[in-house]
């Protein structure tokens, strides 16, 4: 995802930095000044001082009402840490001030993706595009692929501007244009197979950004690569983006010819990502921004608060409720920690992962009867879940039911060595060895969860 | 003997007890006081400056401390299992005779260690207060009226007759004087010679496969590892209860640090359990080493071994907590630091 973190870091920058080339901008000299200040907001967040960030954009913002660089600092900022409803009202205040300001317009479209009103993000867009002179509006519009490409390469701002129309178009579900425009801009090129390119990076463990980015392309450029366009949803997955992630399965399940393939892809809809329980774009930008400011920024009552707003946005979306119970958790408090993951399985009862998290942590809590339960459903929703076989076998010896023992671990084993986590399953390999061997001994087997299909993992 | 097992590793895995004070000695069928070392070859326990605990010991066993280059030990003989007494068993008596009041003291003693301060890294005053709360916290006569108290809820008159018919025995008795033998200080240098010379002279595959099930059926590397963390872990607690609000670390996010410590320190722990055996039983035949590991395996063997650790562990958690506690609120952790810089290199344990 490190596109779309550029962009959105990039966004932030521009807008603390005052890149816009508004005549109002004063020199960064001036003490307290409004652009003094947006300029220390922009200071505090590169050094990774958000809360510090927001709070002078929003000294900016208070300091010079009536400032659009201010309000587009305070706007950014409160975007990027979540707190949406004064990110919309300081981009409106400086879509008031300044109407027909590109910058203002660019970030009121990225706004507007961010919380899913994509016909929004279009118009702003389209309205940019609208101010530039007639020959090079067509230009950029028709210009063929190979003016294109050269282009966009001189022209990072203009690169961003496409990339963003494309995201924005496959988030709204309009896959077939998105294509179209990648393939206007030369974004991607016919007859180029980037479903393999893909492949290649991910058997060579290249860099996470390079796998995602390359399977982006395969689904923009190869409509009919299942594979990879599935793939690309499986990443997508994990990161938390729930819609795109469900377009992007939804798609190559139904472009896969395999049966089996298309099963899969349903059973990964329904039970990964909420199936019939959809969750709106603004619950999950919002529990993605919670995630970062828990796991990054350690800032649990920021996080705490934006998960509460998402789980009341979208109760049924299950994800939030794991998050809360790791805070729980983190507080010592394994009781309310246990309560929030049934209330996950009550929003959601299909919700493998959060089944998993209880089953986990009622395996920590010995509470053996209610993990062995479950941590059946877990594996009973995703049959080839390692970690939660594992933890169910755990269970089970622990209460002395060897067969159940054995036959899970087995499984668990026989599935890790036909993929990438066989090493992470070394040690519950030995201990049934030795089982098999001696029969029960004094400790109960190792759980270890490991990553083993992308898609499966994170929460 | 799980417990015993582990009580062997932890010791030598920690500070050394020192010499004792008073003796006191299992002879036949009567136990003996004395301020004089006993016979040879009778093996005692002791703590300075402490009442010595009972201790029971085997008259046969020629050598205590295993000798490094003795011959590897035939596997034939038939171990002698023949029960000694048939009267019915107590509580403390299993206690006695397994060797775990025994080795109460010089454990004690190890753990308490653990939370002193190394030379130089605290002032004589801070010293002196840190060894009295250790002295005050680890009383191996209040952790062992703990234990006994779990071990008379848990098990039943069935079980203590299981375990008594293998303690009583000879072979039993010759066990634990070997696990009891092994735990002292003396022990610690041999040890480590013989955990030293395994390295070009492994032991025989058949013995490393009996070790390698006596500690599967003992868990006594996890067990090691339980107690160790139960120390680190209420260190972790107490200095960061005592740390300012605004930088206090969650009590959750402690706890998952002493759980990636589990995971890092397994494999020496593990490796450590292991030679330790080979050199404690290492005066054992094969058969009886086996008989042994059959008495574990069997349910008297597992229940003692399942009771005792919990006994042992949930008394180490709860001392090891009131101590570290304690610690901190007379010596803060700054104090130790101040006095680390003071004192120059020495590392903080």
């Amino acid at each position: 995802m490190k596109r779309r973190v550029i962009v959105t870091a990039a966004v932030v920058v521009l807008s603390l930095g005052g890149a816009s080339a508004r005549a109002q901008q004063p020199a960064p000299s001036l003490g307290d000044s409004p652009a003094a200040l947006v300029e220390r907001a922009r200071a505090a967040y590169t050094q990774g001082r958000y809360h510090d960030a927001l709070a002078t954009a929003r000294r900016a913002a208070e300091a010079a009402p009536r400032s659009v660089l201010a309000q587009l600092a305070r706007g950014g900022m409160a975007e990027f840490m979540g707190e949406f409803d004064e990110a919309a009202q300081a981009y409106a205040q400086a879509q008031a001030l300044a109407p027909s300001d590109n910058t203002t317009r660019y970030r009121m479209a990225s706004f507007a993706t961010r919380v899913g009103d994509y016909d929004r993000a279009l118009r702003e867009l389209d309205a940019i595009l609208a101010t530039q002179p007639k020959a090079a509006q067509l230009f950029f519009r028709w210009a063929p692929p190979f003016v294109q490409k050269p282009l966009l390469k001189r022209s990072p701002a203009l690169e961003q501007f496409v990339e963003l129309q494309i995201d924005i178009l496959m988030e709204k579900g309009d896959l077939a244009g998105a294509r179209r425009l990648a393939h206007r801009h030369a974004i991607v090129e016919p007859g180029r197979d980037y479903c393999a390119e893909a492949n290649v990076k991910k058997s060579a463990r290249g860099s996470p950004d390079e796998v995602f980015k390359a399977f982006r392309l395969a689904a923009l450029g190869q409509p009919d690569s299942a594979d990879c366009i599935w793939w690309y949803g499986q990443w997508l997955t994990d990161e938390g983006y729930m819609r795109l992630g469900r377009l992007m399965v939804e798609e190559g399940t139904r472009v896969t010819s395999a049966a089996s393939n298309k099963e899969s892809g349903q059973r990964f809809v329904r039970i990964r990502l909420g199936g019939a329980r959809p969750v709106s774009k603004r619950a999950e930008s919002l529990f993605m921004i919670a995630t970062q400011r828990y796991l990054r920024d350690g800032d649990v009552e920021g996080a705490a608060r934006l998960f509460d707003e998402s789980v009341l946005l979208s109760p049924t979306f299950a994800r939030p409720y794991s998050y809360k119970a790791r805070l729980a958790l983190d507080d010592g408090d394994r009781e309310a920690a246990v309560q929030w993951l049934r209330r996950g399985v009550e929003a959601d009862p299909e919700s493998w992962r959060t089944w998993h998290n209880l089953g986990r942590l009622l395996l920590a809590a010995e509470r053996w009867d209610e993990a062995g339960r479950a941590l059946a459903r877990a594996v009973e929703l995703f049959p080839d879940d390692v970690g939660g076989r594992l933890a169910l076998a755990r269970a089970l010896y622990a209460v002395g039911d060897w067969d159940g023992y054995r036959t899970h671990t087995e499984y668990a084993l026989g599935f890790a060595r036909n993929l990438s986590g066989k090493d992470g399953v070394k040690e519950p390999a030995d201990f049934l060895a030795k089982f098999q061997r001696w029969g029960p001994g004094a400790t109960l087997p190792p759980t270890p969860d490991p990553r083993v299909i992308l898609g499966w993992n994170r929460d | 003997m799980k417990l015993a097992s582990t009580l062997v590793v932890i010791v030598a895995l920690a500070v050394p007890a020192h010499a004792g004070d008073v003796y006191r000695w299992v002879d036949g069928d009567a136990i003996v006081y004395s301020d004089q070392p006993p016979p040879d070859g009778v093996v005692v326990t002791e703590m300075p400056g402490r009442k010595a605990f009972a201790v029971v010991t085997a008259a046969d066993v020629p050598d205590a401390a295993p000798a490094l280059e003795a011959a590897p030990p035939a596997s034939s003989a038939e171990p002698d299992l023949a029960p000694v007494s048939m009267a019915p068993a107590t509580v403390d008596e299993i206690l006695e005779l397994s060797g775990m009041r025994p080795q109460l003291p010089a454990f004690a003693t190890a753990l308490g260690a653990e939370y002193l301060p190394r030379p130089g890294q605290l002032g004589g005053r801070d010293g002196a207060r840190v060894a009295q709360i250790v002295a005050r916290q680890f009383v191996p006569e209040r952790m062992y009226a703990a234990i006994r108290e779990d071990m008379r809820r848990h098990v039943d008159a069935k079980q203590l007759a299981g375990m008594a018919a293998w303690f009583r025995s000879r072979l039993g008795r010759k066990v634990t004087a070997l696990e009891i033998a092994a735990s002292k200080p003396e022990a610690g240098p041999k040890l480590a010679a013989f955990a030293a010379a395994l390295k070009t002279s492994p032991a025989r595959p058949a013995r490393v496969e009996l070790v390698q099930r006596l500690e599967w059926v003992t868990g006594a590397s996890q067990e090691t590892t339980d107690l160790a963390l139960a120390v680190a872990g209420s260190i972790a607690r107490a200095a960061a209860a005592a740390a300012p609000a605004e930088r206090r670390a969650r009590v959750g996010m402690i706890e998952r640090g002493v759980d990636e410590m589990r995971g890092q320190m397994a494999p020496t722990i593990a490796e450590g359990v292991l030679a330790q055996m080979l050199y404690v039983y290492e005066p054992l035949t094969d058969a009886e080493l086996k008989a042994y590991v059959d008495f574990l395996a069997s349910p008297p063997g597992r229940a003692y071994g399942r009771v005792a650790h919990a006994a042992l562990l949930r008394v180490v958690r709860e001392v090891a907590d009131r101590t570290a506690v304690e610690i901190v609120r007379a010596v803060p952790p700054q104090r130790w630091a101040t006095a680390q810089k003071t004192a120059g290199s020495t590392p903080p344990r």
